[in-house]
């Protein structure tokens, strides 16, 4: 029964700095804007958990062509180029700066100049600080404030309803009372993150730095509707995080070179300088993240899967200010003890395949963040996340305005609706068989062992068998404890595990199919580069019958 | 360590079912350094289908506020006693077992208009901006908005129509000392009822970023009201 129809001009799906940025620049273009979001807006998304650094800047000699060049250099040339000088264009022309009017303010120098930052991949000297990047979604949330953009907190949207190949709409549960509401629009954004939650069974959550709500469900929502993928292969691990005790697991640390910290494996060698680079810089993060998955593979781990990571010799650990993290009560002294470090999941550079003003390649659909695809290419560049979300975020609402102002609100087909409905109450009637948590660890596990930083063929090929068969023996017995109707968090988990499943199979699929290694996408049986066959995008659609179909593409030429 | 088990009471309440609320006691097997979250989560894993609700994981995102023996705490950021008994966070109305609702929150701060107010367009990188000013703005940015704060205070409790609560005031403390804000919020907050509090500092107790929420919000409106 659809207990709520919510009709609007753009509704924005997600709640971290993209998704209300995107709202705010829509509600600015004088249409009506509605806000929902699987978590609390302002609280969700990567903002929280985001460094304090974004490109922000650009200034003489730099430009925006040096700062495109740049991107596509960092992207291994995976980048769409479109997409890529909107980011440059957009932060030249201080995109980014311009969120002072509402109040953020960025790091300033004791002489009042800005703070600015150089670093790793970038020309210039472009990056500015924001301390805490979940300052800069709060703020955001006071600007849905003042233009009365209504939010819906908690509604886990579930599926994107189209008519004749147009998205018009979408439904969602509402998670505090189990409510199915459908909304009806003219353009839908979808801003509501990644997928890495899927790498590696934690207590808590993944191997991972992101929140528990990253799940894929924009790039599997989007497939289900007929959109296009790209890029899915091209996962980033952030290298240096904690992964013992448990409690802290996913609080990244900070590399070796930035944070003046060395590397051991667990025979107490600086395994660093085997895997140097050339003219001893520093290595970028995905080299870093497969040097130390190497020393774990090869034998040379810590007890829980890592490295050790000694800040012995630092006196000052500025890497730490933001966060109070309870080392003293976990037994840990940093002035002794060494950290167990390994890489997470932190950032799916693919995603739903957008173009340069965000929209895919559904009518009425756009993307952005870390829900869209094309833009990072196969490694993203630092200060280029948050950077992201407030260039393209913008970006994005004014296209999504810019059609509501053009077309009509179509009908909705309540036969979807119901079908929809009819697939979310099944979840809850299966009274004999796996929990949702179990299988989330199944599928975890498959992907960190087989998906992870170190591929190669016959563990993709094993991993897509393993998926193929969760999904042919778990999930139709996938069991909900409770029927309670209140914040019942096993059926959302089942819900998002579905989510998960199908696009934890896109990235094997894909990296199954990309027979190189480039950027964050590096397989041990193709360790190198392949410019002459390999200078593609890999695109992921559905078949008619429900398939995924994986199909390599040559990369937009850069014009 | 070894077979070490903590004693976890947890409050069980399904509005949409129970009469009223029962505890239920869980057994839960210590692990390093366990947290109150990490407890919930074995209870989740194991035991019953408990509702609360985590995001982060680590003391960011201000949504796993509930009462630990009577106080109010992030269940991530909480050491596990080996007796404890959780319940939802004080003040708020109950979704189910340890989950709230955090929308009146929302409204409560929304009510206060708390973005800021230039009364024009604001200058970029404005010279009013000093390095001073940064760092005042650093503290309130670390105020997660988790209301924990609002679960400790006395007057909230008493006379939550007539004191909106540290969380709920923190954004126009902010906006306050921001040189391009032109709000009248000494206004607002007199009338939120800043003047009510005596500085029991309950809230500082709580507080999760450990930030002087007294004296950067409730001290600093009582001096700018008695200057008027």
């Amino acid at each position: 029964m659809v207990d709520e129809i919510i009709e609007a001009d753009v509704v924005v799906i997600g709640g971290g700095i993209t998704a209300l940025r995107a709202a705010v620049t829509a509600a600015d273009s004088n249409v009506d804007v509605v806000l929902v979001d699987k978590g609390i807006p302002s609280k969700s998304g990567g903002g929280p958990v985001a460094f304090s650094v974004l490109a922000g800047i650009i200034e003489e000699p730099d430009s925006a062509d040096v700062f495109f060049n740049d991107l596509m250099r960092s992207g291994q040339y995976m980048s769409n180029p479109r997409v890529a000088r909107a980011l440059a264009k957009g932060v030249a022309e201080g995109k980014v700066l311009e969120m002072e009017k509402y109040g953020i303010i960025f790091d300033r120098l004791p002489n009042g100049q800005l703070r600015r930052y150089h670093m790793g991949g970038h020309s210039y000297p472009r990056d500015l600080g924001s301390f805490h990047p979940a300052s800069i979604a709060d703020l955001l949330l006071l600007e849905t404030m003042r233009r009365d953009i209504r939010l819906f907190s908690e509604v886990m949207i579930t599926k994107l309803l189209t008519y004749n190949g147009t998205v018009v709409g979408a439904v969602g549960v509402n998670r505090k009372d189990s409510s199915l509401v459908v909304f009806r629009a003219k353009s839908i954004v979808l801003a509501a993150g990644g997928g890495c939650q899927m790498f590696g069974p934690g207590v808590l959550g993944a191997y991972t730095t992101n929140l528990l709500e990253s799940t894929g469900d924009p790039a599997a929502m989007a497939w289900r509707a007929g959109a296009q993928l790209v890029d899915l292969e091209f996962v980033q691990f952030m290298p240096c995080n904690i992964i013992y005790p448990e409690r802290l697991r996913g609080v990244v640390v900070g590399e070796p070179a930035a944070q003046g910290a060395t590397l051991y494996n667990s025979k107490k060698e600086p395994f660093m300088e085997k895997y140097a680079t050339e003219g001893g810089r520093p290595p970028t993060k995905d080299l870093l993240a497969q040097a130390m998955m190497r020393e774990v593979k090869e034998g040379r781990g810590t007890p829980h899967g890592g490295v050790w990571e000694d800040f012995t010799k630092i006196p000052d650990y500025a890497v730490f200010d933001h966060y109070a993290y309870p080392f003293d009560e976990l037994g840990i002294d940093l002035h002794k003890d060494l950290l167990e470090v390994a890489p997470a999941a932190h950032y799916f550079m693919g995603g739903v395949k957008i173009n340069g003003d965000c929209s895919s390649s559904l009518p009425g659909l756009y993307a952005v963040g870390e829900s869209a695809g094309g833009l990072h290419g196969a490694n993203r560049m630092a200060g280029c996340s948050v950077a992201t979300s407030i260039v393209l975020g913008f970006i994005a609402g004014q296209s999504a305005a810019k059609r509501a102002h053009e077309v009509d609100r179509q009908g909705i087909d309540f036969e979807q609706v119901h079908e929809e409905e009819g697939r979310l109450m099944g979840l809850m009637k299966v009274e004999k068989g796996v929990l949702p948590t179990t299988i989330r660890k199944k599928i975890q596990t498959i992907m960190w062992d087989k998906v992870g930083v170190l591929r190669n063929g016959p563990d993709l090929e094993a991993a897509i068998d393993a998926l193929e068969r969760i999904r042919r023996e778990d999930l139709p017995s996938m069991r909900i404890r409770t029927e309670s109707t209140r914040f019942n968090r096993e059926w959302h988990e089942a819900i998002e595990i579905i989510n998960m499943l199908d696009v934890a199979e896109m990235v094997a699929r894909a990296s199954l199919l990309r027979k190189e290694s480039r950027g964050a996408h590096y397989r041990d049986d193709y360790p190198t580069k392949d410019d002459e066959q390999w200078l593609k995008n890999i695109i992921i659609t559905r078949t008619e019958d429900g398939e995924k179909q994986v199909t390599p593409q040559p990369v937009e030429s850069v014009s | 360590m070894k077979n070490q088990h903590i004693e976890v009471e947890v409050f069980r309440f399904d509005p949409g079912c129970d009469v009223e609320p029962r505890y239920e006691t869980y057994s839960v097997p210590k692990t390093e350094g366990m947290s109150v979250l990490e407890a919930l989560k074995y209870i989740y894993d194991n035991e019953a289908p408990i509702g609360f609700r985590y995001s982060c994981r680590h003391n960011v995102c201000g949504t796993c506020g509930i009462m630990v023996n009577g106080r109010p705490s992030l269940a991530c950021a909480t050491t596990a006693a080996p007796k404890i008994r959780v319940e939802p966070l004080r003040g708020f109305p109950i979704v189910r077992d340890l989950v709230v609702d955090f929308d009146p929150s929302y409204f409560k701060r929304l009510k206060l208009r708390p973005f800021i107010d230039t009364k024009g367009a604001v200058e970029l990188r404005s010279e009013s901006i000093t390095y001073d000013i940064v760092q005042q703005y650093k503290q309130f940015i670390n105020c997660i908005h988790c209301y924990l704060c609002l679960a400790a205070c006395p007057l909230v409790e008493e006379h939550g129509h007539r004191f909106a609560g540290p969380a709920i005031m923190s954004d126009i403390a902010m906006q306050s000392r921001d040189p391009r804000d032109k709000g009248d919020r000494v206004g607002v907050a007199i009338s939120e009822g800043a003047l009510l509090c005596d500085e029991c500092r309950k809230c500082v107790e709580v507080c999760p970023s450990e930030l002087p929420v007294d004296k950067m919000i409730y001290k600093y409106f009582q001096d700018k009201a008695n200057k008027r």
